[in-house]
């Protein structure tokens, strides 16, 4: 018998937590009153219109941007500067022309002071993951838009965060180059060999929501604020044209609207 | 086989996008019905087509484009069982088979570009276009066949880790 048996561990803080968080810029309110919580192992969807403060969440999550009001909570404990537990995958894929697939993707670990074999050998392994091990002394002018994209991923994924986060990082996308992508971040999220569990995809897509994540929490613009939130229990792989999806995806049009 | 080495302009992660849209349509779908179900005009969409074609993960016969076994399979696959099976079918090619041939037979700092072009014409027996050679390094990257270096415009047999 386990010397725990009996004795209940205390409940888990969420990995993330956002009380009254609020932002403004020069004045204008961005995001007001944001209470939100995300827990470990969750895949949330954040959608609204442009406007609605979705990338700021993002960045304050991330630790790139600070909070005018209320506080950001990580793992239970106060987020001072930089989410190290968080890595973004962005929308224009923001990689450096003149280094080479895998100096990309090892490039944050440099910052992290990760010794150079031990990075080259961490980039080839996540290069090789997203598919693109023989891409890796391809420079980025000569990738496709998803391989682009395959690369910011393994870029973030080989920091190994705790956190993903993910603004619009489909749509620069083509709808079918789009569609293989998030095929594969679902497979790589369900993956024994990402350590990576936790998801937070901004989009303005509501059905690429309803497809991909947990929970979706919508937003309203001007100021950016909680609309509501549906949770998605169909297993997945979903299908747009399931009646499901297709009830949630009527559900949050309502919400937004 | 004066098309066999004509290779259409088709990016791989389109190429796998439009076999599982495929794959949720039971397999087959009227040509012009999918190029306006995803929004593609026909000249986006029937190179990608074309290209699914010859390498046997389609079949396109009458404005009907229809999954085979190895296109199902591949839709199906995870990233490295598909990266292995994109290898099966780029190797049954005959401009794949003949580039990799040259590079198997070449010096360790590979073949340029140049070199490749004109060798490759000649078993062809006919024109190969720069198009045709950037499809071809671009498919012969992902099923990892080969690798080119852009900086020194070479290709390379050897492995591409590092």
């Amino acid at each position: 018998m386990s010397p725990d048996a009996g004795v209940s561990a205390p409940p888990r803080p969420p990995l993330l937590r956002l009380r009254d968080v609020g932002r403004r810029y020069d004045g204008a309110v961005a995001l007001s009153g944001i209470s939100l919580d995300v827990a470990h192992g969750e895949f949330l969807a954040l959608i609204g219109p442009s406007g609605c403060g979705k990338s700021t969440l993002l960045r304050i999550a991330a630790g790139l941007a600070a909070p005018s009001e209320g506080e950001v909570l990580w793992d239970g404990r106060p987020l001072a500067g930089l989410n190290t537990g968080a890595a973004m995958v962005f929308q224009n894929f923001a990689l450096l022309p003149w280094l080479r697939t895998i100096d990309n993707v090892a490039l944050p670990l440099e910052a992290r002071g990760v010794p150079l074999e031990a990075r080259q050998r961490r980039a080839a392994h996540y290069l090789e993951l997203v598919g693109l091990a023989g891409y890796a002394r391809a420079f980025p002018r000569e990738l496709s838009g998803g391989m682009k994209q395959r690369v910011g991923l393994a870029r973030a994924l080989c920091q190994e965060p705790a956190m993903l986060l993910m603004d619009e990082p489909f749509s620069a996308l083509d709808v079918l180059t789009a569609r293989s992508l998030r095929d594969q971040v679902l497979e790589l999220w369900q993956s024994a060999e990402v350590p990576t569990r936790t998801i937070v995809l901004v989009t303005h897509s509501i059905e690429e929501a309803v497809l991909m994540a947990d929970r979706v929490v919508a937003l309203h613009a001007h100021p950016g604020r909680l609309a509501g939130e549906i949770v998605v229990r169909a297993p997945r792989p979903r299908r747009a044209d399931s009646p499901e999806v297709l009830a949630l995806v009527d559900r949050l049009y309502a919400l937004i609207v | 086989m004066e098309h066999a080495f004509v290779l259409p302009p088709a990016p791989v992660h389109q190429l796998v996008g439009l076999l599982q849209t495929l794959r949720q349509t039971q397999g087959r779908d009227d040509v012009w019905r999918l190029a306006s179900s995803l929004g593609f005009t026909l000249v986006d969409l029937v190179p990608l087509l074309r290209a699914a074609a010859l390498l046997g993960l389609v079949t396109l016969v009458e404005g009907d484009v229809t999954l085979t076994d190895a296109g199902r399979a591949l839709a199906r696959a995870g990233e490295r069982r598909r990266r292995v099976l994109f290898r099966e079918r780029l190797s049954a090619l005959p401009v794949f088979r003949a580039a990799r041939d040259l590079l198997d037979r070449a010096a360790p700092d590979g073949i340029s570009r140049e070199s490749m072009r004109e060798r490759l014409a000649e078993a062809a027996g006919g024109l190969v276009s720069e198009a045709t050679l950037d499809t071809a390094i671009d498919w012969g990257r992902y099923a990892e066949l080969f690798d080119y270096d852009a900086d020194t415009g070479r290709f390379l047999a050897g492995s591409v880790r590092r």
